[in-house]
């Protein structure tokens, strides 16, 4: 049939030599250089806030790379043949994984900088007191608090108040506060057999060891039938797609949990990891669009054309309703309920931290919501490269941005710091390193899937 | 061999029984309207008649001496009504997720189910639209559920998620009927074209709207079929957000959690495909639909249920874990109490039905094996009217004052309205099975060898 021929035997879909691309990951790791040196400078400088400067950027890329295996694995998963050209890129992507299993180091070592729940007694409240001390101005606290009741009651406050009692009367916000401090301290007290290094750790490795065997083997298992050009393979890959995908939601949750919930230990949200889940997956696709845009004409050219950007603007625009759905889930329980404990969280992004993180919480419905529902909605912006473009570098950028809100209200008021920047490239610029250097030593299109001839076909009924 | 073909190695196929016909397929799936009803479709027809008798005396009885009739009694004001409401609710999101949302996914082998699904949404959300309208006690004043201001022009509380599910369930029954609608004009023109008695002729005719199947007809069906999909689409994820919203908006623990949402909707899905599951496993043999329905179709379907199966399973076990990490020790208790509490029984009943035995759909054997889907089909709906069950009851009969704790059992007329309601569904279900095509006739051919335009490259002329 003549159809087949159309598989373009000139293109081998490799980058060029000598085009902008070749030596990209050279590139990306003199950024990364330069961005590790900056941070290591400022790790000397302040290395709390390089903590939590760190671990913003480790996670973004993370969740990028974790989004990035989450779209190869469902692929499979639904058996797509429309998405074989494309599934290489987000192949890349994931196969930058095993880089952070040496990007985690500084987050492990400055593990004590991040989580109150490592020192109980911190969190105690500000070096104050003993826990004793604390009960007997607690006990104080509400002696003074239900006395006021009776009209009569100032009797019995005068007859022997201890001293306690009376620091409490002088200063009763400083009671309360110790009051809170010590509820603080109980509540991260019982979740200790979970919340503790040796468990922390332990974890940590085993999510780790899972993603890095996950993109080891779907990749080897893709580039391999490059050459093979076996239909097994493609049958493997939807074999253990499922089992894939238990795992990636198991560790994913459990790692939002671990580096993001618990930077404050007492607050709670069973629909966090799906939350985070969402945003990894609109970085993925957003990416996947810029890569892909930026070697349409070149290396790409005829492989991916306006139907599969058409396609993968729709699922971009389909997972970011889904954002914002759980988004708004999260946000709205919460707020309608009130209770203190769960509030903790917005209000953190709102009144605490002298209001400062208002704007960017303000900000975030309508950057990640409003304008892109709106832009990425109709089927022209999907299917015009320069609007698909503008919605996914402006979702990019708010994803950025959400992370960064996620992480950085746990160390204080908003107040961008240069050493954001320099984690950012310092881990981006290691991270991409890998991806791109992949991607200068295999095909861009899966060449040896059967069903790619289908995929170069493919039109968006 | 072109790229279109099937690959058989990866287990692609054609989605209607190979060799087949555009004319077998019509005569299959039309003549289960025009033949003789066969004499098991009077059984279950009969069967469903009985229960809707016994509808109607429950119902009369109960608006004559008032929901005292029902078991709800403080502290549990909200019990059995609520969990059939939720249930059916519930049962009614597969027919839009099969027509709306996996037709926006390409997922061309819905055409064979899409049909059932989407009458048995529609029959499934009047069940449930029935609990309310019972349970407020003075149906003559049942216009009060609307949001009209009293003769004080006080208006109902707009901040209540009641009221919110009034519209969002009202919008989801109208949409889905209009969708159905829609989809049902192409079929119900070639009933009418088939028609040998003059009645039948002017009734499918008046319904197929003047259908003529020209080239214009096509263009704007499919294009409004595609818009009513878009806006479908959210309204899977509204419906059963908002009646996760009646629970969740509380400060009720066990009721107020963050997942809810995406939890109902996820097992409203569940629940939605195991009812298909069982209606199509009965319809498929009692009126031979072996040649649209294939076993491909059943075993995609086992694996949707395989996967909610799993996500209803992700949001108890994340439920559990975080009543746990909270700290909170209301929420600690009401998770412990519903493993080992006096409705221990129910929990676990809950959690064998919907996390456990859906697994076995991990083994392709199993996923193939007729009566075990059909079993498994129906212990999910039995354990996912019970996991309604357990959140409402459980949360309820013990709060945050033990002097009100208490139990909840319920009367003669709670079971015989649950019954009831079943005998609604069912009366309306197998009227749509004898009235109109249970399959979408023309969505079917467009899956089928012959609508592919190289057909005729592969095939010799006139070797059909």
């Amino acid at each position: 049939m003549s159809a087949d021929k159309s598989t373009d035997a000139s293109n081998d879909y490799r980058i060029k030599p000598g085009s902008g691309w070749s030596g990209a990951w050279k590139k990306a790791a003199a950024v990364g250089v330069f961005g590790f040196a900056l941070a290591g400078f400022g790790f000397t400088q302040d290395a709390k806030r390089f903590a939590f400067s760190y671990l913003f950027a480790f996670f973004f890329f993370l969740s990028l790379a974790l989004g990035a295996l989450f779209f190869v694995v469902v692929q499979h998963l639904t058996k797509a043949g429309w998405s074989v050209t494309v599934r290489r890129t987000a192949e890349f992507f994931m196969a930058g994984l095993p880089a952070f299993a040496v990007l985690i180091i500084p987050l492990i070592a400055l593990m004590a900088q991040l989580f109150p729940w490592l020192a109980p007694h911190a969190a105690a409240g500000h070096g104050a007191s003993t826990h004793a001390e604390i009960a007997l101005i607690r006990e104080a606290h509400a002696a003074d608090l239900h006395a006021p009741q009776a009209a009569d009651s100032h009797a019995p406050r005068k007859a022997g108040p201890s001293v306690v009692a009376r620091v409490a009367a002088r200063d009763p916000e400083a009671a309360l506060e110790a009051a809170k401090a010590h509820e603080h301290a109980k509540l991260i007290e019982g979740k200790k057999s979970y919340l503790n290094k040796p468990f922390f750790l332990a974890r940590n490795a085993f999510y780790i060891v899972v993603w890095a065997a996950l993109a080891y083997w779907f990749f080897k298992n893709s580039t391999d039938q490059d050459r093979t050009k076996s239909r097994q393979a493609t049958v493997n890959a939807q074999t253990w797609s499922p089992l894939a995908l238990a795992l990636f939601a198991l560790t994913l949750t459990f790692a939002s949990v671990d580096w993001l919930m618990s930077l404050n230990p007492t607050w709670f949200s069973t629909i966090f990891g799906v939350q985070v889940f969402a945003g990894s997956v609109v970085s993925a696709l957003a990416v996947l669009i810029l890569v892909t845009m930026s070697l349409r004409d070149t290396t790409l050219k005829g492989a991916i054309n306006v139907e599969h950007y058409h396609d993968i603007g729709k699922l971009l625009f389909g997972f970011n309703c889904f954002w914002a759905y759980i988004s708004f889930s999260q946000f709205f329980l919460i707020w309608y309920a009130n209770i203190p404990e769960e509030l903790a969280y917005f209000h953190m992004r709102w009144s605490e931290n002298g209001g400062t993180w208002q704007g960017v919480t303000a900000a975030l419905p309508i950057l990640h919501f409003a304008i892109p529902f709106w832009l990425l909605l109709s089927r022209n912006v999907k299917r015009n490269a320069a609007g698909l473009v503008l919605g996914s570098v402006l979702l990019l950028v708010v994803q950025v941005l959400e992370m960064y809100w996620n992480i950085l209200p746990n160390f204080g008021p908003f107040a961008p710091h240069w050493l954001d920047l320099a984690c950012f490239l310092g881990v981006g610029g290691a991270y991409l390193a890998v991806v791109f250097h992949r991607m200068e030593n295999f095909p861009l299109v899966p060449v040896g899937d059967p069903r790619l001839a289908r995929a170069l076909h493919f039109e968006n009924a | 061999m072109g790229y279109y073909e099937p690959l058989q190695e990866l287990d692609e196929a054609y989605l209607v029984a190979p060799g087949s016909t555009l004319a077998e397929v019509t005569e299959d799936i039309a003549s289960v309207t025009e033949n003789a009803a066969p004499r098991g479709w009077w059984i279950v027809f009969m069967g469903a008649l009985s229960l809707l008798a016994l509808f109607g005396g429950t119902v009369g009885y109960l608006f004559y001496r008032g929901v005292g009739v029902w078991g709800n009694s403080s502290p549990t004001y909200w019990a059995w009504d609520i969990t059939n409401f939720v249930w059916w609710v519930g049962i009614g999101h597969a027919g839009t997720l099969i027509s709306a949302v996996l037709f926006l996914f390409r997922q061309k082998w819905r055409t064979g189910i899409n049909r059932f699904a989407e009458a048995m949404t529609i029959f499934a959300v009047m069940c449930a639209l029935i609990f309310p309208g019972i349970h407020v006690g003075r149906p003559w004043v049942l216009q009060w559920m609307f949001p009209l201001p009293n003769q004080m022009s006080l208006w109902p509380n707009f901040k209540s998620p009641l009221l919110w599910d009034l519209f969002a369930v009202g919008t989801y029954f109208t949409v889905s009927a209009m969708f159905w609608f829609v989809g049902l004009i192409p079929d119900l023109a070639t009933l009418r074209d088939r028609s040998i008695n003059k009645w039948r002729q002017r009734i499918y005719g008046f319904l197929a709207l003047g259908w003529r199947g020209s080239n214009r007809h096509w263009q704007n069906y499919e294009r409004t079929y595609m818009i009513l999909a878009a806006l479908s689409t959210p309204l899977v994820l509204s419906v059963h957000s908002v009646v996760s919203f009646d629970f969740a908006t509380s400060v009720i623990p066990g009721w107020h959690t963050t997942i809810f949402p995406p939890y109902f909707v996820a097992g409203a899905v569940f629940s939605g495909f195991a009812m298909v599951m069982t209606l199509l496993l009965v319809s498929r043999t009692v009126f031979k639909l072996h040649r649209v329905v294939l076993m491909r179709h059943l075993e995609l379907m086992n694996k949707i249920m395989l996967l909610t199966g799993m996500l209803v399973g992700y949001a108890y076990a994340m439920e559990f874990f975080v009543a746990w990490y909270s700290g909170n020790e209301y929420e600690r208790y009401v998770f412990v109490n519903r493993a080992f509490g006096p409705y221990a029984w129910a929990y676990w009943t809950m959690i064998s039905c919907n996390v456990l035995s859906p697994q076995v759909f991990w083994f392709k054997k199993l996923r193939r094996n007729i009566p075990v889907m059909f079993v498994v089909s129906i212990v999910i709906n039995i354990g996912m009217w019970f996991e309604r069950f357990v959140i409402i009851v459980t949360s309820l009969h013990r709060d945050f004052l033990p002097s009100a704790w208490g139990m909840f059992s319920p009367t003669v007329i709670d079971l015989t309205t649950y019954l009831g309601t079943m005998g609604v569904f069912f009366t309306l279900f197998m009227l749509f099975l004898r009235w109109l095509p249970a399959v979408a006739i023309s969505e079917v051919k467009g899956t089928m060898p012959q609508a592919d335009p190289h057909h005729h490259d592969l095939v010799p002329e006139g070797a059909e």
